[in-house]
């Protein structure tokens, strides 16, 4: 009899185990507006007791909604961050210091909109699984109020689901005649301010100095209107072609042959002059001129002169003048499996400024000991330096987005934050941190560099600043996702496929987008 | 009487259960009801709630648009199906997956264990531990790691072919090779099936063998009337799992291509892919819905064919199926 009744007991309490394993997600969590009166807050819950997919749980559910913390009620304003960087553990840690300050600030002097305390809580989930877990919550009603940071392409991949800014910075008080307003016509949705500006990530050619010392061969200009130096005192100046030609020396052979010169042996090459890593068409479009594929009545296709003659330029470097690596040959060793620039293999790659974080001074195959930065190459005598842009944005279905602009404001001033995401910030007062971060984090691995008081050149980035194209890279498109993915599939075929016809391509990727723009809903 | 009588006889009454037994149900109930509050849960309610949704444009970014459209997705799913669309081509994909990985990978997985079912093999445990352990790698590291043993260029493949003088195909760059590369990274996971021929081959009783060779049947004889038909049904199981998961293969294709765009040129555009991109990232969560339900049915369909046939070719020593 007491056997039975252990035995019941026992299934019992296997099912209320289990039943409540599977229900909670963390033992922190509180349910919103029932917690205990004089419950201690509540901290974030970090990587070891969430799923794999979630870096950092929430602490309570959606925004708008109250909780009570040390017997005060506070509204919550849930951040997401994921979709773009913000997950690495340093950053991870930025954040939560950032989100305890804010709080802690808020039990002293509250600012949410009912004089109640705003209760920032802060939800980290992968990178890889970020899109398809926001896109399941804002499904389910259960919307985070502020997202980011996020570059321009995960945000259109929700275009419709930000809300206005304009209306909440006018309530707020808050200023933003001090960004660029080219940035801020970047972030904006059909002439509607959809994101918060926050920081910029410029392209510039990333040099191995080492391959250009080995070669002979001066470095690339570092200031706008800088010709290049050729060894025999000839100048040119720094435009793609200029760029082709350098680069051509500066791709080699097994037997030391450089693609200028007779007998050059392109599938023996073990070093190519340049690198156009992650390649993306209308960013390589982008980096000869500002375009876009859809035309001005924002439904027919088109092809940009321009970037037509960037698709060539690219192609060509591939599989006729061979300074550029094909698909194979960039996934291989050789090349640290797709990190072409980190690789020593590489002498010039044209990348964005956050890059920074990947050159690394030993790969299994070399070992780089100094590099560099310099400006972007010109076009018809113009530059044009695409970037990617970290932006802030609040979810249309926020319940309560002012409470989210006030704790966006806060978020989007922490200088010590933005520095760990590696961008420049658009608000010049941070500066300071992002030297100090990035020099602090480059120095121990690359004492060659900063041996003499020596330094990247970071002012080559923020001069490149400037020359963003009035239309971002990554800018809507009707059927926005689709029709990236049709181009791309075709892009795609430059880096693996010889003999294409660069014309017919063109051709395709137009009646692609075009199949895509009719069908945007 | 006689007649109250005979039907008793065929139908006797059912004993009431006692209040022991009754108890005894409920705490069997109780421990099986995490699994089935799960089944219905996480599996059944889920199927019902997809079905439905295959009936609707449910568009995960605007669930408020969310409205009955009838059978408007598989219209379009059909048409999709018939003028080579993204339905069909990646169905295509799938097809011509299955049909080079099913039979290479049963054909591999079953001569493995023949040969450690062999009697003069030395060292039988250490082949079956180095057999199975690929099973163990998680299938995103050893993908990738597969990515660089074939890459075209550096991979160890390509330099072993080059050689002795050979080309090396350039495997997940080019379409026409993408495919059947992924077949060979499909033959890294053999190990389990080979352990499940290998328990089906230990189990044929000796004296079979024996009779056969006292009849004077060589090896191949013996393979096909006594081998073959003894294992055969766990040949009939290992191919109705297989078809399975060629139904549900994703992974793979997703690690070499991230965009899930079936990068080189759609070649590796698996249905699977193609019913993850309209959900999550079309967000057509409807119209993804009846691409599910489509592959169920032709899963059920080629289920139900293995099964009708297998009277014809699966015998089962105990006379029961």
């Amino acid at each position: 009899m007491i056997r039975r009744g252990f035995t019941r007991f026992a299934a019992v309490a296997a099912v209320v185990a289990l039943a409540a394993s599977a229900c909670s997600s963390t033992a922190t969590t509180q349910s919103p507006t029932a917690g205990p009166a004089n419950a201690a807050t509540p901290a974030p819950t970090a990587m070891a007791t969430t799923s794999p997919a979630t870096l950092v749980s929430p602490v309570a559910g959606g925004g708008g909604q109250t909780m009570v913390i040390n017997g005060v009620k506070h509204v919550v304003v849930r951040w997401f961050v994921g979709l773009g960087s913000g997950t690495n553990p340093s950053q991870i840690t930025a954040e939560q210091k950032v989100v305890n300050d804010f709080n802690a600030a808020q039990d002293k002097a509250p600012t949410g909109t009912n004089g109640m305390p705003i209760f920032l809580s802060l939800e980290i989930v992968q990178n890889t699984t970020a899109t398809d877990i926001l896109k399941t919550e804002m499904a389910a009603n259960n919307s985070p109020d502020i997202v980011g940071p996020v570059g321009v392409k995960g945000r259109a991949a929700f275009v419709g689901s930000w809300a206005d800014i304009t209306p909440l910075a006018a309530k707020a008080g808050y200023d933003f005649s001090k960004y660029d307003q080219n940035i801020l016509k970047q972030l904006s949705t059909n002439g509607v301010l959809d994101g918060f500006p926050y920081a910029v990530y410029p392209s510039m050619i990333f040099f191995n100095k080492d391959l250009f010392d080995e070669a002979g061969l001066k470095y690339p200009p570092q200031t706008a209107g800088t010709q290049y130096v050729w060894p025999d005192g000839t100048k040119s100046d720094w435009t793609w072609d200029t760029v082709r030609k350098l680069a051509m020396k500066l791709s080699v052979d097994k037997s030391g042959k450089d693609a200028t010169q007779a007998g050059f042996d392109p599938k023996n090459q073990t070093q190519f002059g340049f690198d156009f890593m992650w390649s993306e068409g209308r960013r390589m479009g982008s980096d000869f001129a500002s375009g876009s594929f859809v035309a001005a009545d924002g439904k027919t296709a088109q092809f940009p002169d321009a970037w037509k003659a960037a698709w060539n330029w690219y192609y060509n470097g591939i599989w006729t003048d061979h300074f550029i690596a094909n698909t194979t040959e960039e996934n291989s060793t050789l090349l640290a499996s797709g990190n072409p620039p980190s690789s020593g293999h590489v002498a010039m790659a044209e990348m964005f400024q956050w890059y920074d974080c990947c050159m690394t001074a030993s790969t299994p195959s070399k070992t780089i000991q100094k590099w560099d930065v310099a400006i972007q190459p010109t076009y018809n005598g113009a530059m044009s330096a695409p970037l990617d842009m970290d932006v802030f944005s609040i979810a249309k279905a926020s319940k309560d987005p002012q409470d989210a602009f006030t704790a966006l404001t806060y978020i989007a001033a922490r200088g010590d934050l933005s520095a760990t995401y590696g961008g420049i910030p658009l608000v010049g007062s941070q500066l300071d941190f992002y030297h100090q971060y990035i020099d602090g984090m480059l120095k121990p691995e690359f004492p060659q560099i900063y041996a003499k008081g020596g330094s990247i050149d970071w002012q080559v980035a923020i001069d490149m600043e400037k020359y963003a194209p009035a239309i971002h890279h990554e800018a809507a498109l009707p059927n926005y996702v689709k029709s990236m993915d049709d181009y791309s599939k075709i892009w795609t075929t430059l880096g693996s496929t010889q003999g294409l016809n660069m014309d017919t391509v063109a051709q395709q990727v137009v009646t692609a987008l075009q199949a895509d723009f009719n069908a945007a809903p | 009487m006689a007649i109250t009588e005979d039907r008793m006889a065929v139908h006797p009454p059912v004993p009431r259960s006692t209040s022991l037994e009754r108890r005894e149900n409920l705490t069997g109930l109780m421990f099986l009801s995490p699994w089935l509050i799960g089944l219905v849960v996480f599996t059944a309610l889920p199927m019902i709630a997809s079905f439905v949704l295959s009936f609707t444009n449910f568009n995960l970014l605007h669930p408020a648009t969310f409205k009955f459209i009838g059978l408007d997705n598989y219209s379009r799913m059909w048409s999709e199906l018939i003028n080579g669309g993204a339905a069909g081509a990646s169905l295509g994909v799938t097809v011509r997956y299955g049909l080079m990985a099913i039979p290479l990978t049963i054909g591999l997985a079953l001569g493995l264990a023949l040969l450690l079912n062999q009697k003069l093999l030395a060292g039988k445990p250490v082949f079956r531990t180095l057999f199975f352990m690929p099973v163990l790698i998680p299938l995103v590291a050893s993908t990738i790691v597969w990515q660089g043993f074939l890459n075209g260029s550096t991979g160890w493949l390509a330099q072993i072919l080059n050689a002795f003088g050979l080309p090396s195909p350039d495997w997940f760059n080019d379409p026409a090779w993408a495919v059947p590369g992924l077949v060979l990274l499909g033959t890294w996971g053999i190990g389990n099936m080979m352990l499940i021929f290998l328990a089906g081959l230990q189990g044929v009783p000796t004296e079979l063998y024996e009779a056969a060779k006292i009849d004077g049947a060589g090896p191949l004889a013996r393979f096909r009337n006594v081998t073959l038909p003894m294992i055969s049904p766990v040949l009939f199981y290992n191919v109705l799992i297989s078809i399975i998961g060629v139904s549900q293969y994703f992974t793979q294709a997703y690690v070499l291509d991230p965009g899930a765009n079936g990068n080189p040129g759609g070649s590796t555009l698996f249905y699977n892919l193609d019913l993850y991109k309209e959900g999550w990232s079309y967000n057509n969560m409807g119209y993804a819905s009846a691409l599910a339900w489509l592959m169920l049915a032709i899963v059920a369909v080629a289920a139900l064919i293995l099964f009708r046939t297998s009277a014809r070719w699966v015998f089962y020593a105990g006379g029961e199926r």
